[in-house]
């Protein structure tokens, strides 16, 4: 079963249907999808809705396919989940082999070539995996190269001069052959351009595959070179069976000039980051249970008691102030930043979230939007926690416009206190690097996945006592 | 859609039933005032304009027994659906609305510790049971459990528990529960009405009773989304989102609350409402509730404002009503 956004259980779907009996196949798959359960998962486990539309002639009797499996399906009990598929004819994956295209193409007639070879292979039923910033400078991740590597089924090397040249496609060259070594289905077309030849892939050591050996030769045009390579890649295609995984294939690659980025990872821990912000931003408010100690201790000495004492309960009612540090030292954590106020926001609501943004120090002006509409810091209302997200000027090189020193953020923090608001920085450096006397005035927290929420209460509990 | 409804507002039965509890509520107010002109919040639930969306909703969370949670901006008549659900229904109606000051214990019981403290000071304690307070769950669950406090037998009191609600709807064909904007309490309490509402029942710890569902009950929650709801809540949710209305359903709804005559000028506002969104883009406030527009026609009516004749009048009107400044003022 794919995962479902809620939890509800299979009982609860048939529990559905059976109230509801839905009498199509539209009531049916809104039914379905009001609890989080795709089409395909209901029909694997409810009969199917009757649906004229959807009904197809009975196959002749000699074949049993799967319409006529479909159509007897049995009732379904709760408790019973079959391995079945869904009740409607898979659909036919149309397979694309994948063709890695190693090259460095400086010249124009490489250029023209490479491009032919690209739009070849894609008519032909291929999908090319090519670095497109070779074409301009940088290259494509080691990591991402060697994936691409691994999982290509075939690959073409030009040999332009320009690649001659290159250390990457000449490296790229090894892991290619070596891969062959070990994998004989890997179809590898090298081509030569001119004034390569394989006499001087020879005298470089360049190691070069028996067979598919292209070169260009005189009156040869782009064209015909790239439907030469698609020719010696049609192995591929005809051996679909043999390169049919298990599971379902990869989709088709759109070739674009982007590198495909790393998913981010959060600095915090991420199913901690609620638990955490509620930690560090709760204040003692309203009543909970009653102060049994006070209560005892108020009549042990005989005092009436006009009002029954009660432990303070935490509460994010008094909302939060988020400073976002927007020096240059914190540019790397931009994306840090941003998630974090997201949390926050989902933690304490939108409405009590107050951002503001700041360079340096907050003392030098805060405010949303352009740092030409920032004024003078304001704390907020005592008593509402003020969250910064900050370096704390660690990681300041050179002197800049946002340089800091550790006695500005003391003043700061001074004016929190005097509001009478809790300080609480998150730094995402280790505590050997914080400046020293901060601990005094502010709550320091590292942001970092060491931190837990048993860290953060204990921090909190720290400063407070202080 | 086809299917077999439980609840189905549109059956002869629960239009019946709203047009005979409109009459009686006209009758029963002093002044002969038409119902459309009662201003504020409306939460009486004797209007209420449904989707196909809504009623499968509802249908469904009645078939599974799971609370319905409905999300939206406010003023997109989540409270008012579940007050006609019950109406329609003929079911009875109780509301807690929530604050960041409720527990998720209030809302199945209290227990007033000052009042047991007190009466031990003066050597007059009682049963423990005496000093327990039924929540909004505990009455829905099992009425009769809350009236006694959860004995075999009424606990004598210099107050009588009342029941909740309006005393309207039968309270033996079900119950329907209002838990509104849950999103105001603190992240915790979603987390601690799981075992209530995912088990339907619960035990009160000071007398330790078990209380237990004894009738069908629909719980509806509703979500302003000013907090984002913890995972394991939602999950065991029906969830229903109310995207904001286009100005065909604003004029329904116009219509429905006051009569088919003003078509024109229900389209007129409507239509004036949604460019005045699409102005406020995506990071204005949006001015598209369907509570600010009903407030915009009744004003319209009540004070005879055309907006298509009277521009002067109708930036009055929409500026009080709609456009809203929610920067302060710097006075």
């Amino acid at each position: 079963m794919t995962e479902r956004k809620h939890d509800i259980s299979l009982g609860d779907l048939v529990r559905a249907f059976g109230s509801l009996k839905p009498s199509d196949k539209a009531s049916g798959r809104a039914i379905a999808q009001m609890l989080g359960f795709d089409l395909k998962e209901a029909e694997a486990v409810l009969p199917q809705a009757k649906d004229e539309t959807v009904r197809k002639p009975s196959p002749p009797p000699s074949s049993r396919t799967r319409e006529k499996e479909a159509s007897e399906l049995p009732v379904i009990k709760p408790e019973f989940v079959p391995v079945a598929a869904s009740l409607e004819p898979a659909k036919e994956e149309t397979f694309r082999p994948l063709v890695y295209i190693s090259h460095r193409v400086r010249e124009a007639l490489s250029r023209v070539v490479l491009n032919a070879i690209q739009l070849r292979l894609f008519e032909d039923g291929f999908d090319v995996l090519l670095d497109n910033s070779r074409l301009q400078a940088g290259a494509v991740g080691f990591e991402q190269m060697k994936s691409w590597l691994e999982l290509c089924h075939g690959v073409v090397i030009i040999f332009s001069e320009s690649a001659l040249n290159s250390p990457q496609v000449l490296s790229e060259v090894n892991d290619i052959m070596q891969r062959r070594a070990s994998d004989k289905d890997l179809i590898v077309v090298p081509v030569l351009l001119p004034p390569v030849t394989r006499a001087v892939l020879e005298a470089r050591g360049v190691p070069l595959p028996e067979t598919n050996l292209l070169h260009a030769g005189a009156g040869e045009t782009a064209l015909s070179i790239a439907i030469k390579v698609s020719q010696a890649l049609m192995p591929l295609l005809v051996s679909e069976e043999h390169w049919k995984p298990d599971t379902s294939p990869l989709p088709p690659l759109v070739v674009k000039d982007s590198n495909v980025p790393l998913p981010f990872e959060p600095l915090l821990v991420p199913n901690w980051t609620r638990a955490m912000m509620s930690a560090a931003l709760s204040t003692s408010g309203g009543e909970g249970i009653p102060d049994i100690e006070r209560i005892v201790e108020s009549l042990a000495r005989k005092e009436h008691l006009k009002r029954l004492p009660m432990r303070p309960f935490p509460t994010l009612s008094q909302g939060v102030q988020v400073l976002i540090d927007m020096s240059q030292s914190m540019i790397p954590y931009a994306r840090d930043q941003a998630w974090l106020q997201t949390e926050v926001q989902k933690v304490v609501g939108y409405e009590k979230a107050q951002v503001l943004r700041f360079m340096g120090t907050p003392l030098r002006g805060s405010g949303v939007g352009e740092r030409s509409s920032w004024t003078a810091y304001q704390p907020p209302a005592a008593g509402t926690p003020v969250l910064l997200l900050s370096d704390l000027g660690i990681c300041q090189f050179t002197p800049s416009e946002d340089w800091t020193s550790a006695s500005e953020w003391l003043s700061f923090a001074e004016v929190v206190n005097r509001a009478g608001c809790t300080l609480v920085a998150f730094v995402p450096y280790a505590p050997s690097r914080w400046p020293r006397n901060l601990a005094r005035s502010m709550v320091l927290v590292q942001w970092d996945r060491p931190t837990t929420i048993a860290t953060v209460r204990s921090l909190l509990r720290l400063g407070r006592e202080r | 859609m086809a299917y077999k409804k439980i609840f189905n507002p549109q059956s002869a039965t629960s239009q019946k039933r709203l047009r005979n509890i409109r009459a009686a509520t006209l009758r029963a107010e002093a002044k002969p005032q038409k119902l459309a002109a009662q201003g504020g919040d409306r939460r009486d639930g004797l209007v209420y304009v449904y989707t196909d969306e809504i009623v499968l909703a509802v249908n469904v969370a009645l078939a599974t027994g799971r609370p319905l949670l409905i999300r939206g901006p406010s003023g997109s008549g989540k409270s008012s659906l579940a007050r006609n659900v019950a109406l329609c229904l003929n079911w009875q109606y109780y509301e807690e609305v929530i604050t960041s000051r409720t527990q998720a214990r209030d809302l199945q019981w209290r227990f007033d510790t000052l009042r047991r403290l007190n009466d031990a000071t003066i050597n007059q304690l009682k049963d423990p049971a005496f000093y327990v307070e039924p929540g909004v769950l505990w009455w829905a669950f099992d009425p009769a459990s809350a009236k006694r406090r959860g004995q075999s037998e009424m606990i004598a009191r210099e107050r009588a528990l009342t029941e909740p609600g309006d005393g309207m709807g039968n309270s033996r064909a079900g119950v329907v529960v209002l838990l509104d904007e849950i999103d105001k309490a603190d992240p915790d309490v979603p987390n601690n009405l799981l075992v209530a509402l995912g088990s339907l029942q619960f035990t009160i710890d000071e007398i330790n009773v078990e209380v237990k569902k004894t009738r069908p009950l629909l719980v509806i929650i509703t979500s302003n989304d000013e907090r984002m709801l913890p995972n394991a809540f939602l999950r065991r949710c029906v969830i229903m989102l109310l995207p904001p209305p286009d100005e065909e359903r604003l004029v329904n709804i116009a219509k429905a609350h006051f009569g088919p005559r003003g078509m024109r000028l229900y389209r007129s506002i409507a239509s004036r409402i949604i460019e005045l969104t699409k102005a406020a883009g995506p990071t204005g406030q949006s001015t598209l509730s369907a509570a600010e527009y009903l407030d915009t026609v009744r004003a319209c009516i009540e004070l005879k404002v055309e907006p298509d004749s009277d521009e002067s009048g109708w930036q009055a009107i929409s500026t009080a009503t709609l456009v809203k400044p929610r920067e302060p003022l710097g006075i």
